[in-house]
């Protein structure tokens, strides 16, 4: 009989872990964004003070159990913030609740992981496995990076949406690493069928913050597609293949600035890595500055530690740099009504700013 | 040779409490002014409102509103960067980013000096000297300093250690652990009302101190990082945590580490059987009810404690 493993939401890429994880035999329990229902069973059993992102994790491994799931794997992390103790925490609680899911972490206590020695796939449809994630990893970042182009400027409201769903739908079907590669060809193709306005010059806005609340489309009310509706080009930091090749060292696709780079760039600000994201947040807020960028969006669960002990900094980099930061903090009583208003009155500011900068422009010159 | 600074204002805040009298010695030792700003209260916390970050915790704008007490009366003021405090362990990660953030909202004057604090990589007498001769000492001054000032704060740690137990009336009287961070346990705002409840009613209670005997031994899998969470857990599970009547446990208002490790030993507790209680201190929080509560917990087990004494008779 087949085990089945509940994974976690990281958005739109839990696609490519979630056939990974099938075309080992396992069958892989997943969605690309936490539900309502899941985030109130999290509320109820979660600590009260924990963040947004443990709640949400928990409240999927609830549903996830109430439908027969064996097995649950968790994120684990390395880092200083509170994320390293969550696997284990939700573990307890579950256990507590008289639950029987087990939670695997992704962390070595031997030369296999615990998960891995678990289902004992045979070595060769491992790897397997392994590069044809890598290969849908990939194709989510060219998604992505496409989706926040056209959506901005397409003429009919939701067409991309729409077009994005659907490319994730058929990519969850594709199953050998070949086959990805040859639908990663064809998707640029395919958004610029999508008619769009060569006119317009949308606001550039860049989204930083925390990993789960950037990712997860309940946890931050679907700010992107709100975003993007509003005729906004929004620059998601958070791309896995970039940030796998960051953490591995081998490339996945798109490029993203190293850690070492971003250091760099950070250092006048901050001269230590904090944890989480803390340093790619202030790094990517300066680099922002400087390509000419109109906004940021400082996102993450209200409470996170990492990413609220660097907004002093983000604020003094807003000042001198003169690029205007909203910051969004989330929990689970946000209400996606306060951060629609928030972000039209943000977005209005921003296009008086541009008229009054080109006003400016044409004055001097 | 000149000095870098005349005068260095150290707040009483954070790690002022974690490494008791360790810099103010120092800096006097090198020749240098120290101003320490005044214990917490209602004042500063109000202060700091103004130019911290909303979503701090209750020690951070504390930490904040001690900076500002002093900002226009020192030449520089000490953030050092706490990353590590026992070997192999780290702090919380607020501290990582604590002396940009402090620049960042305190502008250009007073200038905030830093160093870091790392035991993992280097042994604290040696950031010392290395913090001296960037003031503009020379090494050996600085290495005489350090190891003054390290021999002076180790003094002051053995005698609160002293000072953290309490005894109550009657040696009967239950004893209580009082959990917290150095800079919870040791700050006039958060702390005080709460300690001077439990002195009022006559019970025993001991302060958590955090010396380096409470630090797992090598070889010990390091389940938990943070090194003051560590060194509770190690006394919550140690044999003599048995003579507990009770925990109480001191939190503040959005303190991460807190939350998360508050629900562990919570857990623990309840496996243990030992009363365990959440006492949470915001900028809001009202003595009164701080005393109710503490009074209901007291009493409880007081109850309980005798109806054990009644049933091992029969």
């Amino acid at each position: 009989m087949n085990e089945r493993l509940a994974i976690p939401n990281l958005g739109n890429y839990t696609v490519a872990l979630a056939s990974a994880v099938t075309s080992l035999g396992i069958e892989a329990w997943w969605s690309t964004s936490t539900n309502a229902h899941a985030m109130e069973l999290g509320k109820a059993a979660a600590p009260e003070s924990l963040c947004l992102p443990f709640k949400a994790h928990l409240g999927h491994f609830i549903e996830a159990d109430n439908a027969g799931v064996e097995n649950a794997l968790m994120v684990n992390s390395v880092g200083t913030c509170r994320l390293r103790y969550y696997r284990g925490m939700i573990e307890e609680i579950l256990r507590d609740m008289g639950r029987s899911i087990r939670v695997w972490g992704l962390g070595f206590d031997g030369i296999k992981p615990p998960l891995i020695r678990h289902f004992d796939p045979p070595a060769i449809p491992f790897v397997r496995a392994v590069l044809l994630a890598i290969e849908k990893i990939k194709v989510v970042d060219t998604l992505e990076i496409n989706t926040a182009y056209t959506r901005a400027r397409e003429v009919h409201v939701g067409e991309t949406s729409a077009l994005m769903e659907r490319c994730l739908r058929e990519l969850a079907g594709i199953n050998t690493p070949k086959e990805v590669k040859r639908y990663h060809r064809e998707i640029a193709a395919r958004f610029q069928q999508i008619e769009i306005r060569q006119d317009v010059r949308p606001l550039k806005i860049g989204l930083i913050g925390e990993v789960s609340v950037l990712r997860d489309k309940l946890l931050n009310q679907n700010l992107e597609q709100t975003m993007g509706h509003m005729g906004i080009e929004i620059t998601n930091f958070f791309l896995l293949g970039a940030e796998l090749g960051n953490i591995f060292g081998i490339r996945v696709g798109n490029k993203k600035h190293t850690r070492k780079e971003l250091a760099k760039v950070a250092k006048p600000y901050l001269e230590c890595s904090v944890g989480g994201h803390a340093m790619d947040s202030v790094a990517h807020t300066i680099f922002c500055a400087d390509q000419g960028y109109d906004a940021m969006v400082h996102v993450c669960p209200s409470g996170c530690m990492p990413e609220i002990s660097v907004r002093p900094i983000l604020r003094r980099i807003s000042e001198e740099k003169d690029i205007p930061v909203l910051y969004l903090s989330f929990d689970e009583h946000t209400s996606p009504v306060g951060v629609v208003t928030r972000l039209e009155a943000f977005v209005d500011i921003l296009r008086q700013r541009r008229r009054r900068t080109v006003h400016v422009d044409f004055a001097g010159g | 040779m000149s000095l870098r600074y005349k005068t260095i204002g150290i707040p009483r805040a954070f790690y002022f409490h974690s490494f008791p009298g360790l810099f103010e010695t120092f800096f006097q030792l090198l020749g240098i002014e120290t101003v320490i700003s005044p214990p917490s209260d209602k004042h500063i916390l109000q202060a700091a409102t103004n130019v911290c970050e909303a979503e701090h915790c209750l020690p951070n704008k504390l930490f904040d509103g001690h900076v500002l007490s002093i900002a226009d009366r020192v030449d520089a003021v000490l953030v050092p960067r706490v990353i590590s405090m026992t070997r192999g362990y780290i702090a919380c990660p607020r501290f990582g980013a604590l002396p940009e953030a402090t620049r960042a909202w305190l502008r250009e004057t007073p200038q905030v000096l830093t160093f870091d604090i790392n035991e993992t990589k280097e042994p604290l007498q040696r950031s010392l000297r290395r913090l001296a001769v960037k003031l503009g000492c020379s090494s050996r001054e600085g290495k005489f300093a350090a190891t003054k000032a390290i021999e002076a704060m180790n003094h002051r740690l053995t005698d609160l250690r002293s000072t953290n137990i309490s005894s109550g009336s009657e040696p009967e009287a239950p004893l209580f652990l009082v959990l917290g961070h150095s800079y919870t346990l040791h700050d006039k705002f958060i702390a005080t009302p709460i300690l001077q409840k439990l002195r009022s009613m006559k019970v025993g209670f001991e302060v958590m101190s955090f010396d380096d005997s409470l630090a797992p031994p090598k070889g010990t899998p390091r389940d938990i990082l943070w090194c003051t969470f560590a060194k509770m857990y190690n006394r919550l599970t140690s044999p003599g945590a048995s003579l507990y009547a009770g925990v109480i446990q001191l939190t503040t208002f959005n303190c991460g580490c807190d939350s998360m490790m508050m629900e562990r030993f919570r857990r623990l507790c309840r496996k243990r059987d030992v009363p365990y209680m959440i006492l949470m201190v915001d900028e809001h929080t009202g003595r009164a009810g701080i005393d109710t509560r503490l009074e209901a917990f007291v009493d409880s087990i007081s109850w309980r404690e005798a109806a054990g004494r009644n049933g091992d008779q029969e």
